[in-house]
């Protein structure tokens, strides 16, 4: 009865993790396009404005290319259902994880890269040729951004101690918050944000320029539902991102747990203040920077991966070993 | 120009060439369609070379002269003008794009439009009507009336060079782009990203507006001639009224020319302004791109509240103004210039020290000077290749000499040097306007009988004339020719998106795809008076 009870408990709580995450994700968006209309003196829309975007798009016409197999329509729910996938092992406010110790890293590197597989595929899908030149240039971009984000991960591993993303935050509470390998992998993780997120300077994702597009090209074919799902999974995904980032910069759980309902509620509150500063600073990143030439992305792409391999080393001086 | 006026006088077929008209400023020659290239050599080889202002081609079968070719020649540094005239051309004359490329496009609109053949044009395909209509269909020419072959058009899909070889694809854009601008189709033949060749395909709002002005008065033809497209309309109205002041022989007031100069100048400034931001949209810097917006609808706001229009249109009327601000307006607007002038130094080194911008602009795009010398480009996009081609310095009409204006020149041909013009350029209108104004406020309230001088003058008629301006965009040109009865016989409006959009696609080989909006946006061209 205990056990059962138990096992219910945990669903229920996995279940309500994602719910957060799926709450969450258009508001942080809705937060970042108000930061960026700050910027550039505009009053921008309501904060909410995304979820009536994808309510939207839910209730708009699909859509499909002739041209276009069942890998089209399969994409938005895949990328939706292995985007929640990866968000399974990502400490929330509470510093908990519904999936902690199953090889998180890899889990979550993973899901992304899955995502990636079928959104390049289905670039080519609707055989036009913004999407194919999306695709060409997701998987150019992915090719750079995949070993810089596992890599900085590993390095965070090594220095707590386990391949868990919750154990690692909660390990992180105990180190230097300028530890030098934390800052580097620090460093590389946000550069690997922004090129994951299609941010300024790596992608733009208000784009109307079709000829300049990455992400936003991939997507260009679809409409309604399927296009709400890629969109909802994106945001999703950004929140992933900025949550990880969050807990890496400043790991928090419960402030005091003996507070039952309202510890719940300040360690909830203290977890989107943390989100909603990133989320600033990526939105004043965007509006300061222009995006940069396509060509030029791997040199910027290579120093987040240098950064990470100097943290792997730095640690392996400081330690002596790894 | 006394070696050219002796050369024309001694050519060969003397007296098949015919000087109609030598002045000081202009002239007008008869020739020979068959000398016409030899006479274009002699005159390119002339230095500083001379620059084309409009090729116009008119049917004048009713009056006995068959279709006649008439080419606009500019000598720089003399102010002189030229106009070779061809006449007698039955169905075919000998194409001049070989001796002088910025010809191309004008030659293969007479081919669409008068159903004429430019014997040995190297790229005759059809340019202005696209596939689909039928042979026959030649508007332009008098026996044809509008609307008649309207249900003629049926689609057919458009040609394209085909381009063989390991990994070239094409990437085709438009003409609906995913932004709200004007249509145009482009395709791209790449390998990879860098790009190979370019090809535009444009006049999707091809209007028909020349074929529409033929019969219309001298006044309604000026509302045509300002909707042509919206952010030139005071240069436009200016380059027709010059040419309608030209017919009447009028002479426009110290006063009115003073105001004129400050509308064309307002316009040059929120033109620029905006385009400067554009570009920032080109390479996505939000924040260029925003104060860029935010000044140019300040400025067209101020248009709006002196002179009633954001586009400043109806102000130019034909020998004069419909009318000028009063004395107390006069400070105010200058007052909120000055403001709006600091406002725009405030922000512009935000771009011109942003070193992501310059690295995306910097080397993008490089249109050669030569290349920009024989496709005639003008504005901007040429000043920044290092031709000094502004007509405010060329031919200092309006108020111009005593500015003293000088074109601003860089060398490089790339999209930062036409950024960098655009931002001088500003610089100095808004110093203009200052200069202009402060004489303006000491200027006498005017009546508005003073300003419309044209009634009760006698006009001459068929007799050709132009105008021709320093838009924000380039040197716009209006060629007008009235009927016996004073209506429009023909009115040719070669506008600065006209001669430069050939230009364009030449700058693109060796860029990359991405970098084609930035590219595109520092030419900052117009369709719509490019269609026309």
């Amino acid at each position: 009865m205990d056990e059962s009870l138990m096992v219910l408990t945990r669903l229920l709580m996995g279940l309500g993790h994602l719910a957060l995450f799926l709450v969450a994700a258009p508001l942080l968006q809705g937060f970042i396009k108000t930061s960026k209309a700050f910027w550039q003196m505009r009053q921008g829309p309501s904060i909410l404005q995304p979820y009536r975007d994808l309510r939207k798009l839910l209730n708009k016409e699909e859509l499909i290319s002739e041209h276009a197999s069942w890998m089209f329509l399969l994409t938005p729910r895949i990328a939706l259902v292995s985007t929640l996938m990866a968000a399974l092992v990502i400490p929330n406010a509470w510093g908990w994880a519904p999936l902690s110790g199953w090889g998180d890293l890899f889990l979550f590197g993973a899901s992304l890269g899955l995502v990636r597989l079928f959104s390049t595929l289905s670039g080519l899908e609707g055989a036009s040729t913004f999407g194919g030149m999306g695709s060409s240039r997701e998987l150019f971009v992915g090719l750079l951004t995949e070993p810089a984000l596992l890599l900085g991960l590993i390095v965070l591993a090594f220095i707590t101690g386990t391949t868990s993303l919750q154990g690692m935050t909660s390990g992180l509470v105990t180190i230097s918050p300028i530890f030098i390998p934390r800052l580097l992998v620090l460093i590389a993780l946000v550069m690997v944000s922004i090129a994951e997120m299609g941010r300024i300077p790596v992608d733009n994702p208000d784009t109307h320029l079709e000829l300049t597009m990455i992400h936003e090209g991939m997507l260009l074919e679809y409409s309604g539902t399927s296009l709400a799902l890629l969109s909802f999974a994106e945001q999703v995904k950004q929140l992933l991102l900025l949550c990880l980032l969050a807990q890496i910069v400043w790991p928090s759980g419960l402030i005091s747990a003996s507070d039952g309902l309202l510890g719940l509620l300040w360690a909830l509150g203290f977890a989107g203040v943390k989100v909603a500063v990133l989320g600033f600073f990526f939105a004043t990143v965007e509006s300061f920077f222009v995006k940069r030439r396509l060509f030029l992305l791997p040199n910027y792409l290579a120093t987040s991966t240098a950064a990470a391999i100097l943290a792997l080393v730095s640690l392996w001086f400081i330690r002596g070993q790894i | 120009m006394l070696a050219l006026r002796e050369y024309l006088q001694s050519y060969h077929s003397y007296p098949g060439i015919k000087i109609i008209e030598w002045k000081k400023r202009e002239g007008m020659v008869d020739v020979p369609a068959r000398d016409l290239p030899e006479i274009l050599t002699y005159c390119l080889d002339m230095r500083p070379r001379p620059i084309w202002l409009t090729h116009v081609v008119n049917d004048e079968r009713q009056l006995g002269n068959g279709f006649c070719v008439y080419l606009v020649l500019h000598f720089p540094g003399k102010d002189f003008s030229l106009t070779l005239v061809a006449k007698g051309i039955k169905d075919k004359f000998p194409t001049l794009s070989l001796i002088f490329p910025a010809l191309n496009w004008s030659e293969r609109e007479a081919q669409d439009l008068f159903g004429l053949q430019a014997v040995g044009h190297p790229d005759p395909r059809p340019l202005v009507l696209h596939p689909g209509w039928s042979q026959d269909f030649h508007p332009l020419c008098k026996d044809y009336k509008a609307g008649q072959d309207r249900k003629a058009f049926k689609r057919q899909p458009l040609v394209f060079p085909e381009m063989h070889g390991d990994g070239i694809f094409q990437v085709s854009v438009g003409p609906i782009h995913a932004g709200i601008i004007e249509p145009g189709h482009f395709r791209f033949y790449a390998i990879g990203e860098p790009v190979l060749h370019l090809e535009a395909q444009l006049f999707y709002t091809h209007k028909g507006v020349e074929k529409l002005l033929e019969g219309k008065s001298i006044e309604e033809g000026l509302q045509i001639i300002e909707r042509l497209c919206g952010v030139c309309t005071v240069s436009h109205s200016l380059a027709y009224c010059e040419a309608v002041e030209k017919l009447a022989s009028v002479e426009v007031p110290r006063q009115v020319l003073l105001w004129r100069t400050i509308l064309a100048e307002l316009e040059r400034v929120y033109n620029h302004v905006g385009d400067i931001g554009n570009m920032c949209a080109g390479v996505g810097f939000a924040l260029g791109n925003a104060n860029g917006a935010q000044g140019k609808e300040k400025l067209q706001r101020l248009n709006s509240d002196y002179f009633g229009h954001r586009f400043l249109r109806g102000m130019v009327v034909p020998g004069g103004l419909k009318s000028i601000p009063g004395a107390k307006d006069r400070k105010d607007l200058l007052n909120r210039l000055l403001v709006l002038s600091d406002d725009f130094e405030d922000w512009i080194p935000l771009l011109q020290e942003h070193d992501g911008f310059r690295q995306r602009a910097v080397t993008a795009g490089i249109l050669k000077t030569d290349v920009a010398l024989d496709m005639g480009v003008t504005g901007p996009a040429a000043r920044a290749s290092g031709l000094a081609n502004d007509w405010r310095e060329l031919h200092a009409y309006l108020l111009y000499a005593e500015l003293n204006v000088k074109s601003i020149v860089r060398q490089d041909g790339d999209a930062w040097s036409r950024l960098m013009v655009r931002v001088k350029e500003t610089r100095e209108s808004f110093r203009f306007l200052n200069t202009l104004l402060r004489e303006a406020m000491q200027g006498p309230e005017l009546d508005d009988e003073k300003l419309t001088a044209l009634a009760g003058k006698k006009i001459r008629l068929l007799t050709p004339a132009w105008g021709c301006v320093e838009s924000p965009k380039g040197t716009e040109v209006i060629w007008l020719m009235l009927d016996d009865e004073g209506k429009i016989y023909r009115c040719r409006i070669r506008s600065a998106s006209y001669a430069n959009w050939p230009a364009v696609p030449l700058t693109m080989p060796g860029n990359i795809v991405p970098d084609f909006p930035l590219i595109n946006k520092s030419f900052e061209l117009c369709y719509s008076c490019c269609d026309r």
